[in-house]
């Protein structure tokens, strides 16, 4: 009876043993395998989805069905990749996406290890018998592409294929590449055996918790990187400098620079769906990180925010940030070196001189609030006469006044001298001349300047591109619109706000108005393209009318950058449409999920 | 066997009569693919192997008269109006240059071009000192429109023309101090050459062109600054205008003779023989008596005994625009024009940017040991640039699609299109060893090094 019971007993641990510890192995992840001296971490988790995505797109699928696309893959080099792809499929006796499917259907990772300096690439595919056959199709691909395995090694039983720059072997289900051998026997060490391996891996660092932690859950290219390690180890110094001794640079990322000298890790997310792109990079964030030299980024206790942006027909970019550009200009000592220095401060000499002897520094910038915009619309000129060949979008800048009184008749003139100064140059070279003129009501002051044209474009559908141009000067309340059109700045005065974006920056571009911008300079755009490429007419407008209709996807593509008390967030996002799109760019747009 | 090698040499006269004959084609000079390569490259800039085998079906005079119809559809006229219109937009003549360039490759009338090109370097108006390119164009239009018209009415046009004012600073021309440039210019380069004139005949025909200006970009004529005083000058008086002047100076027995030898040393050879008052004399008089007609004399050029003779044939040093244009053109080439006008202007020949009011000097001076190098890189960057293509093709691919898959056939086929005198066998025989059949670089890099060859530049 007891010999029955033992009996039982052996069998039930052997069926365990013949269970259980291949499902250990399955339940592997590659965050135990990783080393946590690893300072990039890259990971598609789910490479079946994130293709699908991509490829089953349905704004992919009606760019692959236009007749140009067709006609673009009518080439020797497109046959050339066709053919390669044959032969893939035939070498692994499948269809290609089945084949790729099957290979990287249990994820794909990536991890440059900062002890070793060894990069490293595992891929886990469907089961142990299809990765054995990318075993022995790589052996003979390498072969036929002419590379020699230079060394076939046993490592603990498993075979080694060692090549010119990298190495590989494939245990169970995972196959296993690594351009440097200590890294690759790290890996295979706790790939065979986890509880034996020496060392901790990823999912023991602290850091590389607290970032997955926020990553959300839908499938995507997810990756880490380990700042206080690249620190430590001294690599991609320039990313960590304290100065960037670039004041267009500084303007745009001086926070940022600050806070990556002090956060442990950045993470990226990139999805693709149905909407379109999605890419969000995170890092963690104290506002008394930023030193006080920097504090002009993002204001007291990082709470500057970008104002309100008008609604204007036709906009096809907004820029809104909050940057204290005033104390940047005042800080320049402590910000850039010496020969930066040197030609602010004579910049700022000769801007004296427009601004009538006022500091520009602190008299001009200080004006203002740090919060401010930048919006670019499109032009119409279907009834304007003389209309530029050049059909440029009219921009202009918003500023919110401190002291609205005090400032209003100082820019007042500042502006009017300045069309003075433009005029006398324009005499110079034969340009016409601006005209000036100033409207007041209860609700605005308006100053506007418009070109007189000359007898010979006052006509002229394709006049030069100086008549893109109206400058103008808008005070209401305590909002100041310097714009290149007098149109777009009325509009702008005269406009609904739209509701206030939680966000430090942000950039905005829309499809429609940048496509018809495009339309608007067909002519001009084709003739470039013949001069450029030597084509005819017919064929460099087939190729305006290609990058049209790939226009014709585009919704808006926006970018935001959002501190928060804990974390800094860079979030990027290009919406995409699927459209009724015909061969002549005109589209009737539908939702891209076909609703 | 000295012409075979590409050497001129310049006979000390040619009879005027024998020379201005009308050819015939015959056992020693036959109308065959060479001859007809000949015509092309000469008053053109060159011609496919169909188009020269076109050519040899068809009486010579059918097609001289088919090359100075100077016809072009409405629609290409049209679309290098727009075409200019967008160069022009972008406010830079180097944009209006590489439209030039591109007229130069696609125009149906490449006699008519290149007839234009020849005034551009006559009436030399630069740019780079006229810094409104609108003004280029109007220009560049009004040669084009007069290339094969009347001479006398071209000189009257350019001489109110604001390019050509701007250029040699006569915008401004007041009675108290005449602009002497624009009336020593007509004199010399324009319609007499040196030495037919005097310092007073400038002095006195300046008088007649004051009051001429330009404003905002157009002709003004400013009585005011106008001097109607007596002007004595080339032996006649009289309270002249500048119509006037233009009229007494092409009334000199000298202007046609000086007019056709600038056409001779362009379309027949560089060098003219060393007593060739015989051989100039019933061309001018035929000029003279046509009444300074343009075309009738090039019909006589393109038609005549001479130009298909040894005397003609490899005479001349083919212009950096004649070596590119040429080259893409016989082998349906296109290309960035931008690149192509910016590297003619290296090599000194750059469209809308002559050196001086002199023009181009061409002949011998084409060549030295630093432009030899230059021509050879402008070849290699023609061949290899990433929007060169031949036929909308690869090299390689449009002389396959002719049948033409092994070197030896594709240096024979160059050799008819691109060379007027024959190859050295020996060099053949290098080039073809160093062709490999089928691939791209192989067929681009056989190309380049025929182009380097001596013969390669005569034309």
């Amino acid at each position: 009876m007891l010999r029955s019971l033992r009996n039982v007993c052996v069998m039930l641990v052997m069926v365990y043993g013949l269970t259980v510890m291949p499902l250990a192995a399955q339940d592997l992840r590659p965050i135990d395998v990783v080393p946590a001296t690893a300072v990039l971490y890259l990971e598609i988790s789910d490479p079946v989805a994130v293709m699908a995505s991509v490829i089953d797109h349905a704004v992919m699928k009606q760019i692959t069905g236009l007749d140009v696309f067709r006609r673009a893959t009518e080439t020797p080099e497109f046959y050339r990749a066709i053919a390669a792809r044959k032969f893939f499929e035939l070498q692994m006796g499948m269809e290609w996406r089945a084949a790729v499917e099957a290979i990287g259907q249990k994820g794909v990772y990536f991890a440059v290890d900062g002890k070793t300096r060894g990069n490293i690439l595992l891929v886990r595919g469907r089961d142990e018998q299809i990765m054995q056959d990318v075993r022995l199709k790589l052996l003979e691909l390498t072969r036929l592409g002419g590379d020699q395995i230079r060394k076939l090694e046993t490592y603990r039983d498993i075979p080694v294929y060692r090549l010119e720059k990298f190495g590989f072997a494939v245990v169970r289900d995972w196959l296993v590449v690594s351009n440097n051998s200590e890294a690759g026997k790290l890996l295979l060490d706790r790939l065979l055996d986890l509880s034996a391996a020496d060392g901790e891996s990823l999912s023991g660092v602290k850091s590389f918790g607290e970032a997955s932690a926020a990553r959300s859950a839908e499938p995507g290219v997810w990756s880490w990187v380990h700042l206080e390690n690249l620190r430590a180890l001294g690599l991609a110094e320039g990313l960590f400098a304290e100065r960037t001794e670039n004041p267009l640079a500084e303007l745009l990322f001086g926070g940022i620079q600050s806070v990556l000298r002090k956060a442990q890790w950045v993470s990226t997310e990139l999805q693709m769906t149905a909407q379109g792109l999605n890419l969000k990079t995170s890092m963690p964030f104290a506002a008394d990180w930023i030193p006080e030299s920097r504090q002009w980024y993002f204001g007291q206790d990082a709470q500057g925010r970008v104002p309100a942006v008008p609604e204007v027909p036709e906009t096809l970019m907004t820029l809104q940030a909050y940057r204290g550009v005033s104390e940047m200009w005042l800080r320049a000592g402590d910000l850039f070196d010496e020969q930066t220095n040197d030609r602010m401060a004579e910049a700022e000499s000769n801007l004296g001189t427009i601004f009538g002897g006022r500091d520009f520094g602190e008299e001009v910038l200080g004006a203002f609030s740090p919060a401010m915009q930048l919006l670019v619309a499109r032009q119409d000129f279907s009834e304007v006469r003389p209309a530029p060949a050049i059909r440029l979008p009219a921009f202009a800048l918003i500023l919110t006044m401190d002291d609205p009184e005090t400032m209003r008749p100082e820019l007042r003139r500042t502006f009017q001298s300045a069309i003075g100064f433009f005029n006398i140059v324009g005499a110079q070279q034969g340009q016409p001349q601006l005209e000036m003129d100033i409207q007041k009501s209860d609700v605005m002051d308006v100053i506007t300047s418009h070109y007189v044209a000359q007898k010979k474009d006052q006509a002229n559908p394709a006049a030069p591109v100086i008549y893109n141009f109206s400058p103008t000067a808008v005070f209401f309340g305590d909002q100041f619109v310097l714009s290149s059109s007098e149109s777009l700045a009325r509009t702008i005065a005269e406009a609904r706000r739209l509701p206030l974006e939680d966000a430090h920056t942000a950039v905005a571009v829309e499809g429609t108005p940048l496509r018809a911008v495009l339309n608007d300079n067909r002519e001009q755009l084709i003739s470039q393209n013949m001069l450029q490429k030597g084509q005819t007419h017919d064929e460099a407008e087939a190729e305006f009318q290609v990058i049209l209709q790939l226009m014709e996807y585009l919704q808006n593509a926006k970018l935001r950058l959002v501190p928060s008390e804990s974390q800094l967030t860079l979030e990027a996002a290009v919406q995409l449409q699927a459209t009724g799109s015909t061969e002549d760019g005109s589209a009737a747009r539908g939702n891209s999920d076909g609703k | 066997m000295d012409q075979q090698r590409g050497v001129i040499l310049m006979e000390n006269e040619i009879d005027g009569n024998w020379a201005w004959s009308s050819f015939v084609p015959g056992a020693e000079v036959p109308w065959d693919l060479k001859a007809a390569a000949h015509l092309y490259r000469r008053a053109g800039f060159g011609a496919t192997r169909e188009m020269l085998e076109n050519a040899v079906s068809r009486d010579v005079c059918d097609v001289v008269d088919e090359l100075l119809s100077g016809d072009e559809p409405e629609s290409f006229r049209l679309q290098m109006s727009r075409l200019a219109a967008a160069a022009l937009a972008s406010g830079k003549a180097e944009q209006l240059s590489a439209w030039w360039g591109y007229r130069l490759l696609s125009t149906p009338a490449q006699c008519l071009e290149k007839t234009t090109v020849f005034w551009h370097g006559h009436f030399a108006t630069g740019a780079d000192k006229v810094t409104d390119p609108g003004l280029m164009l109007t220009q560049n239009e009004l040669l084009r429109l007069s290339a094969f018209g009347d001479f006398g009415e071209l000189v009257g046009k350019i001489s109110r023309d604001p390019a050509m004012l701007v250029y040699l600073d006569s915008a401004t021309n007041r009675k108290a101090h005449p602009n002497e440039n624009f009336s020593r210019e007509l004199m010399e380069l324009f319609c007499l050459g040196e030495g037919r004139y005097s310092e007073v005949d400038i002095r006195e025909m300046a008088r007649c062109f004051t009051g001429w200006e330009v404003r905002r970009g157009e002709f003004r004529f400013n009585r005011y600054q106008h001097d109607t005083g007596v002007k004595t000058f080339l032996g006649e008086t009289g309270e002249f205008g500048g119509e006037e002047a233009v009229r007494i100076v092409l009334k000199q027995q000298s202007a046609p003779e000086f007019v056709v030898s600038k056409l001779l040393r362009f379309f027949v050879m560089d060098e003219l023989p060393q007593r060739h008052s015989d051989l100039i004399e019933p061309l001018a008089r035929e000029f003279r008596e046509t009444g300074l007609q343009i075309r009738p004399v090039l019909r006589r050029i393109l038609t005549s005994r001479l130009f298909y003779s040894r005397y003609s044939t490899g005479r001349r040093i083919k212009s950096p625009v004649e070596l590119a244009i040429g080259l893409l053109r016989c082998l349906e080439g296109t290309t960035n024009t931008q690149e192509l006008s910016e590297s003619l202007r290296q090599l000194g020949q750059g469209l809308l940017y002559p050196p001086s009011v002199k023009g181009w000097d061409g002949g011998r001076t084409w060549i030295n040991s630093s432009t030899l190098l230059g021509r050879s890189n402008l070849v290699r960057r023609l061949i290899t640039n990433q929007n060169t293509r031949f036929g909308k093709k690869s090299l390689r691919e449009y002389l396959s699609d002719q049948g033409l898959k092994r070197p030896f056939e594709m240096i024979e086929a160059f050799e008819k299109m691109l060379f007027a005198v024959p190859i050295p066998v020996a060099a053949k025989e290098r080039i073809e060893s160093l062709m490999r059949p089928g691939t791209d670089v192989s067929t681009n890099e056989g190309l380049h090094a025929l182009c380097t060859l001596p013969e390669f530049h005569l034309c």
